[in-house]
């Protein structure tokens, strides 16, 4: 089965050897549809084992260029997720309370907790694109940036947090169309700014940017992975087959979490009854 | 001037060779209060310039054994800084929502921006000595720290923080000393915990998890000062001494940076035609800037 493809470790990454237009040729649309369905029900139920197991947290990264569809993949990819353990956050030029911080300052604060599946729409990764591409801070600052997010995502892995990183990939001439096509309906129109325009001007800066992100912190605790996007449903499918093919495998570990932390509650349970307690009034054990 | 010993990076601490008990013999208590006073008043204005310049800011760590003075030490050498500029944080057993993350988060949320000073009363090296001494997680999961906790001091240093870390290095009987002393005084009774005792059970593993941090964890970027605490007068005094000489050899970096800044502003106002019009309160930015001249 096609998955977003995984940039290895240590790897080269050039763009231009991704087709954005790609298409895995035994690919039907209507099924896509259905199949879409079934992974974002299955990642729904998932996500109330990681959040019942309280042993691991998800973080997923999101980036991409203006209009490449990080919001629209949140919002179809993740439909079926329990808002109640499930936080976007939406990473803007920083304020200045963020500012007179280390540029992981901001981003520390709101990782997930165990249980908890959080989005990044943009990321720490900014600091690295526009920030790199802008010149807003010296290259010997940006530059060290790599190394600092390798031993940050290296500390939340270890902390037993599942990492996955996204570049929804899209083509110079399908940002263009996007553009234009959000002028000519009135319904999207909002959705424009006129940065979008500016920003394009420094397509191949960023796309430079992008695949030294890619190639320099793509780690086995942290992987990135490249998603063709320039077909919005098929781009949703492999963001979705990703997900759940990565959170699969703890499947059942999650429920052995759960049985056995059943089992040490009515083993609780019955000592305090055998005492002559009543277990509904005592507090509930809050960590094994 | 004698300030705390330095721990050079890579060196292999071995507790039993600094004398908690080391004095100057030319100091004594009362030339000591003198001078602290002094550096008091001096480390008021060096802060009033790392506020103002705005690059840096200032992490003080204070670890040591229970009764080895660290909330004491904060009272006399910090209390000529201005508490706007300056933060006091004390670390005690993580909640439950900070247990949900890993063990720099709650750290990293409260540490100083630029123009502060920031106190750990207590730090992320608790998770390096007494969770390692009571085994609160596997060794696998603590013997890791010590590398996260580096790269996490890396991260905090190349965004300009100046960080010092001193250990209050007290003799064990002297900790008996002070407990009992704790206990025969009704004023300071409250400070007695039965967990004093019980911890002080600890105090060779104590002792080998602070060799070991302070080996592992002093770098050029943010080092180690071992302070020996047995006489007060003297362990605060040598806290100020190493918190001043540090930070004085920023000051006419600071001082020069204001200068620009002041430049700048003067030149923006005058750009904008607003330097003569003393009387247009719409265009008067009320300039605060602590300590510049």
């Amino acid at each position: 089965m096609q998955l977003a493809w995984k940039v290895e470790k240590g790897s080269k990454v050039r763009l231009k050897d991704y087709d954005p237009g790609f298409l895995d040729p035994n690919t039907d649309r209507a099924l896509a549809a259905a199949e879409l369905e079934q992974l974002s029900v299955e990642l729904g139920e998932l996500q109330q084992l990681l959040a019942a197991a309280q042993h691991h947290s998800l973080l997923i990264a999101l980036q991409g260029m203006d209009t490449s569809g990080k919001d629209g993949t949140i919002r179809h990819v993740m439909a079926q997720v329990n808002p109640l353990g499930c936080e976007v956050r939406s990473f803007k030029g920083p304020s200045s309370r963020e500012q007179i911080h280390d540029f992981l300052w901001r981003i520390h604060r709101v990782v997930p907790g165990r249980g908890m599946i959080s989005i990044f729409n943009r990321s720490h990764y900014e600091d690295v694109l526009v920030v790199r591409v802008h010149n807003l801070v010296p290259e010997k600052v940006w530059r060290r940036r790599y190394a600092a997010i390798n031993d940050f995502e290296h500390l939340l892995a270890e902390n037993d947090m599942l990492i996955l990183k996204f570049y929804l990939h899209i083509s110079y001439e399908e940002q263009e169309q996007r553009l234009l096509a959000r002028q000519e309906e009135k319904t999207k129109a909002w959705k424009l700014s006129s940065a979008d325009w500016a920003e394009r001007k420094y397509w191949r800066d960023y796309q430079q940017a992008y695949e030294d992100a890619l190639s320099k912190c793509s780690t086995a605790e942290a992987p990135w992975y490249i998603v063709p996007a320039n077909r919005k449903w098929y781009r949703n499918l492999l963001v979705a087959r990703t997900l759940v093919s990565t959170l699969r495998p703890y499947k059942k570990e999650w429920q052995a979490d759960l049985v056995k932390r059943g089992a040490q509650e009515l083993a609780r349970i019955e000592k305090l009854q055998q005492a002559g307690e009543n277990p509904v009034e005592a507090k509930p054990l809050l960590r094994s | 001037m004698q300030a705390a010993w330095k721990v050079e990076p890579g060196s292999n601490v071995k507790l039993q060779d600094y004398d908690p008990d080391d004095v100057d013999a030319n100091m004594d208590p009362a030339l000591a209060k003198a001078e602290l006073e002094q550096l008091g008043k001096e480390l008021g204005e060096l802060q009033e310039l790392l506020a103002a310049a705005h690059h840096q800011s200032l992490l003080v760590v204070l670890q040591g054994m229970d009764t080895s003075g660290k909330a004491d030490t904060i009272h006399q050498v910090l209390s000529r800084v201005n508490p706007q500029g300056c933060e006091v944080r004390s670390f005690k057993a993580p909640s439950s929502r900070e247990l949900d993350h890993d063990f720099l988060w709650r750290v990293h949320r409260v540490t100083p921006g630029r123009g502060i000073i920031g106190i750990f009363n207590r730090s992320h090296y608790e998770d390096v000595l007494i969770v390692r001494v009571h085994n609160l997680v596997p060794q696998e999961v603590w013997s890791r720290h010590y590398a996260a906790i580096n790269d996490f001091e890396r991260l905090l240093a190349q965004n300009d923080m100046i960080i010092l870390k001193l250990y209050l290095h007290m003799s064990k009987d002297e900790q008996e000393r002070r407990l009992l002393a704790q206990q025969q005084n009704q004023t300071d009774a409250w400070k007695v915990t039965t967990a004093d005792w019980a911890e002080r059970k600890y105090w060779d593993e104590y002792q080998k998890a602070y060799e070991e941090a302070l080996s592992k964890c002093s770098t050029e970027e943010a080092l180690w000062y071992i302070v020996p605490a047995n006489q007060k007068w003297y362990r605060n005094l040598l806290v100020a001494r190493t918190l001043v000489y540090t930070l004085r050899q920023y000051k006419d970096q600071w001082e020069a940076q204001l200068v620009e800044r002041g430049e700048r502003e003067l030149a923006l106002l005058a750009q904008q035609g607003h330097l003569a019009e003393t009387g247009n309160r719409e265009n008067k930015r009320p300039k605060k800037t602590q300590g510049a001249t």
